[in-house]
Order: structure tokens, then C-alpha cells, then sequence
């Protein structure tokens, strides 16, 4: 046996450079529209709590081809949501109205959404603590915004869990100061839902 | 000769650039992947809005409670007229007044039980909203019926048994305008009278939204006269809108609170000496 001649270097760099656009592809991941999905607005004061729920949740993750790890690449990663707004409920149908028309004006901004990449992640429990850092949209107002989420890996999905604080003013929500609608100047949101490779 | 040739191109140190090239070449494609994610499905159509109440000061809109909402209602009629000596306005009273609770069954179908303290006036009623749509303007229709017992005029059979019936039909114009007509009939629209035919009318109803919480409201029921109540109720208030409550204060001929009540008429005619105060308040409740 002699020296490994320098050309099979060439051979195998050559091929891993063939193969790179699959070995190394880009990992996609949907909002598993099958299972339990939860979106929460909560307006907390000190003489009213409600919330706004809905499930109209959807979007997607782009990872670097290696799945989620506390080494993942934050410029290798792409994320967006998008939560339909006039499928919140609070509870009271007159609230609700007054949500869609008066403060969230669905008909110009049907959707809440979220465009960013991961910027760090920490394992944490049997899953990472992710951040993410991008642009939240709502009422056709876009602001920049990191938020933390926990993410969970349950066999080839993961569970996503994240809270983040919105202040409607950042928004140009109109907050009402009069009696009775009691609309917190910050709420807090809340979304659970589970991500599955695209295509299944 | 030790080194391969491809199309005359040594292989070898050479070709190991080459790989290294390729590949710092195909590093990048996987990041410039794009998702395949497409939306999934069309934001959620919500019903149109027309009126936002599910009544003006008497007339009814095609608007019913939510699914499992409770709407509770109290309404004042005062009887000495706003011009009346040493009434403060007729706040003094007495009143007539209406205690009304409605349970939403579904969204679009509404009971409710409403009592009147004149001919103690109980009134079990239920709206269907059958149809609405936004073409060619934003319009909700629905039907509304009830019975009621008049238990101060001969307990719960006879000629204190009133049945009632309407069609709503409501329409919206440039968003901040909202109008109605409510054809009804009423069986029996005189407890005290024997013998009195059925009753037709035709509500006509207008809203003019100025602000998110402030309208205005415009009533007039054109009703068949008759000797005891010849005149058509009329009525024009001011509506207060929040979170779960409706305010209405207004004033009016008609101290007839209950539908079986105000379709049948007015004792007082619509002019300055005869009007009255009134007011509602509703609220919504969610358990």
C-alpha cells in the first residue's frame, strides 16, 4: 500500500460538494395543523382579567439540516408565524366585535405574524430554551421583538411553548380609557403548538 | 504516469482545489433554501355588522346574544311627562319599568323572558337570525316571536294571552349608518278590550354611529289606531356603547315596554307636552 495519492482528496471533496445540497438541505418544519394549538392574549388590570383565545395558528421553521441543537447556526434558521385575528374568542361576542372593529381592525390586518430567525439556544429540561429575534406584526404595525420559547422534541415533531410580552401602543392599538372595557396597555401572549416536518 | 487526466485536465492537487471549490459553492445553497410553506387556509369571515344592540329603546334589531351569553336588561318609562310641574323632568316618577333576561342558544338563536310592571306583562319571546350576507350592503334578517300573560288583568288564560310575531330585517350603510324595518303582528293587543283584532305594524328604525361608543337612535312604529292608544310610538334616545353594556337614554310617547305592549301603540301623542324619559341598560353576561 502506498501513500494515499492527493487525488482522492479531490474525489471526496468533490462528491461531499455534489452531495451538500442534500446532506446538508435545509430541514423544514410546519405548524402540525392535527394537533392542539393555542393562542392567548391575556389583558390583565387590576379590576378585570380576560383573555382571547384561537387555534388559527400556522407558519413554519427552516433549520440548518441538522436539526435543533444549542449549536444550531442562528443565520442558518428562518421563522414565520401567522395568527388569524378574527378567530379570537373572549368570551363575549360584543368583546369580540369590539376587538375585530374598534382595536385590532381585522379587515385591514386579518393576521398577527411573526418573521425572524433563532438567535441562541440552551438545553432546558428535555428540550432548549430558543430565542428568537425578528419583526412582530400586528395591526399593520411592525416592530422588532426577541421572544423565548421552549421547544420540546417529541419524536419527529416538537412541542413549541412561547410567552412574550405586546404593548398595544407600540402597535397603534388604541387602548380605551373609558368605563368599563378594561384593556390592559400590555398583554401578554401566549402560543402552544407543535411543529412536523413539512410534507407529512 | 501517476496522475488521472479529465478532457486533458490533470487531476491531483489540482482537482482537490477544484473540490474545494465545489464545495465552498454548495455551502451556501442550503441556506438559501426557501420554505414551501403556503397558508393553509383563508382568514376567518366573520358575520356583517349592522346594528351592534339587540334592541333600540323598544324596537328590536336582528342582532341576538352569543352562543351561551346572557343579556340582562332593566328599562324605565317615567310617567309624568319631562314638562310636568314638580316632577324633576318625571325622574320622580312612577315609573313603568321592564326586568328582562335572553340566554343566547346558539348565535343566531335567542330566548328570553322579559316582565313588565304594567298589566304585569310577562313575556316569553324568542329571535332567529335566518339570514345575512354584505351584498349588495351589509344586511341581517330575522324572526321574532313570543307570547305574553298579563297577569294583572286575568291571570295566565283568556284574554290576558297575547301572542306576537315580526320580521327584522336590518341594513347597514357606509359603516356608520344602520336602518330597519320590523313588520309585526301582534293577537289580542288589548288585554282590557274584548274582541279586538289582530294588530299589524311596521317599525321603522334608524342608528347613526358618530363615535365607536356614541350613536344616535330614531324609532317610529306606524301602528292601526284605536280609540284606546291612537297615536304611534315614537322615540328618539342616545346610545352608549362599551365593553359589555348598552346605555340608552332617550325620550318617547310610549310608556309601553314589552312587544306585545309598544306594537299596539301610544296613548300620548309624539309632541313637546307629552314626552317622557326613558332609558335602557343592557349587559352582557358569561359565565
Amino acid at each position: 500500500m502506498g501513500r494515499r495519492s492527493p487525488r482522492w482528496g479531490g474525489w471526496v471533496l468533490a462528491s461531499i460538494a455534489l452531495l451538500a445540497p442534500w446532506m446538508g438541505a435545509a430541514q423544514e418544519y410546519h405548524v402540525d395543523l392535527d394537533a392542539p394549538r393555542r393562542v392567548v392574549f391575556i389583558s390583565s388590570t387590576t379590576l378585570d382579567e380576560f383573555e382571547g383565545v384561537t387555534e388559527a395558528i400556522d407558519g413554519f421553521v427552516l433549520l440548518d439540516g441538522q436539526g435543533l441543537r444549542e449549536t444550531t447556526a442562528p443565520g442558518e434558521t428562518e421563522l414565520y408565524f401567522e395568527v388569524d385575528l378574527a378567530s379570537l374568542d373572549t368570551g363575549i361576542g360584543l368583546r369580540n366585535r369590539h376587538m375585530r372593529e374598534n382595536y385590532l381592525e381585522v379587515e385591514d390586518h386579518p393576521f398577527a405574524t411573526f418573521s425572524g430567525s433563532l438567535q441562541g439556544m440552551t438545553a432546558h429540561g428535555a428540550g432548549f430554551r430558543v430565542t428568537a429575534r425578528g419583526a412582530f406584526s400586528v395591526h399593520g404595525v411592525s416592530r422588532s421583538t426577541t421572544i423565548s420559547c421552549d421547544v420540546t422534541p417529541r419524536e419527529d415533531r416538537y412541542a413549541v411553548a412561547c410567552t412574550f410580552p405586546v404593548r398595544l401602543e407600540d402597535h397603534d392599538i388604541e387602548i380605551p380609557r373609558i368605563m368599563f372595557m378594561k384593556l390592559a396597555p400590555e398583554v401578554r401572549l401566549e402560543l402552544e403548538f407543535f411543529l412536523e416536518p413539512a410534507g407529512t | 504516469m501517476t496522475s488521472s487526466r479529465i478532457a486533458g485536465i490533470p487531476l491531483g492537487r489540482g482537482f482537490t482545489r477544484l473540490g474545494v471549490l465545489l464545495l465552498a459553492a454548495a455551502a451556501p445553497l442550503s441556506s438559501q433554501e426557501r420554505s414551501t410553506w403556503e397558508r393553509r387556509s383563508a382568514p376567518t369571515q366573520v358575520g356583517p355588522t349592522v346594528f351592534h344592540a339587540t334592541q333600540a329603546l323598544n324596537l328590536p334589531t336582528a342582532v341576538t346574544a352569543g352562543a351561551g351569553e346572557f343579556l340582562f336588561e332593566i328599562s324605565h318609562r317615567f310617567v309624568p311627562a319631562i314638562s310636568a310641574d314638580g316632577t324633576f323632568l318625571g325622574l320622580d316618577g312612577p315609573v313603568r319599568y321592564r326586568l328582562g333576561l335572553a340566554y343566547g342558544i346558539s348565535d343566531r338563536i335567542m330566548m328570553g323572558l322579559t316582565r313588565s310592571n304594567l298589566d304585569d306583562n310577562l313575556d316569553l319571546g324568542a329571535r332567529i337570525r335566518v339570514l345575512e350576507g354584505i351584498a349588495p350592503l351589509p344586511f341581517q334578517v330575522a324572526v321574532a316571536g313570543g307570547m305574553a300573560w298579563n297577569k294583572e288583568v286575568g291571570g295566565l288564560a283568556g284574554s290576558s294571552t297575547q301572542y306576537h310575531g315580526a320580521l327584522i330585517v336590518n341594513a347597514g350603510v357606509g359603516g356608520r349608518v344602520a336602518l330597519g324595518v320590523v313588520p309585526a303582528v301582534v293577537a289580542n293587543p288589548l288585554v282590557r278590550v274584548d274582541g279586538e283584532e289582530a294588530l299589524f305594524s311596521m317599525g321603522l328604525l334608524g342608528q347613526v354611529y358618530l363615535t365607536d361608543m356614541l350613536s344616535l337612535v330614531g324609532e317610529w312604529t306606524l301602528t292601526d289606531e284605536s280609540d284606546a292608544l291612537p297615536y304611534d310610538p315614537v322615540s328618539f334616545s342616545v346610545e352608549f356603547e362599551t365593553g359589555g353594556h348598552f346605555f340608552r337614554v332617550g325620550v318617547t310617547n310610549s310608556l309601553r315596554l314589552n312587544p306585545s305592549q309598544y306594537l299596539a301603540g301610544a296613548a300620548q301623542e309624539f309632541t313637546g307636552d307629552e314626552l317622557r324619559l326613558a332609558f335602557n341598560i343592557s349587559r352582557v353576561l358569561a359565565f
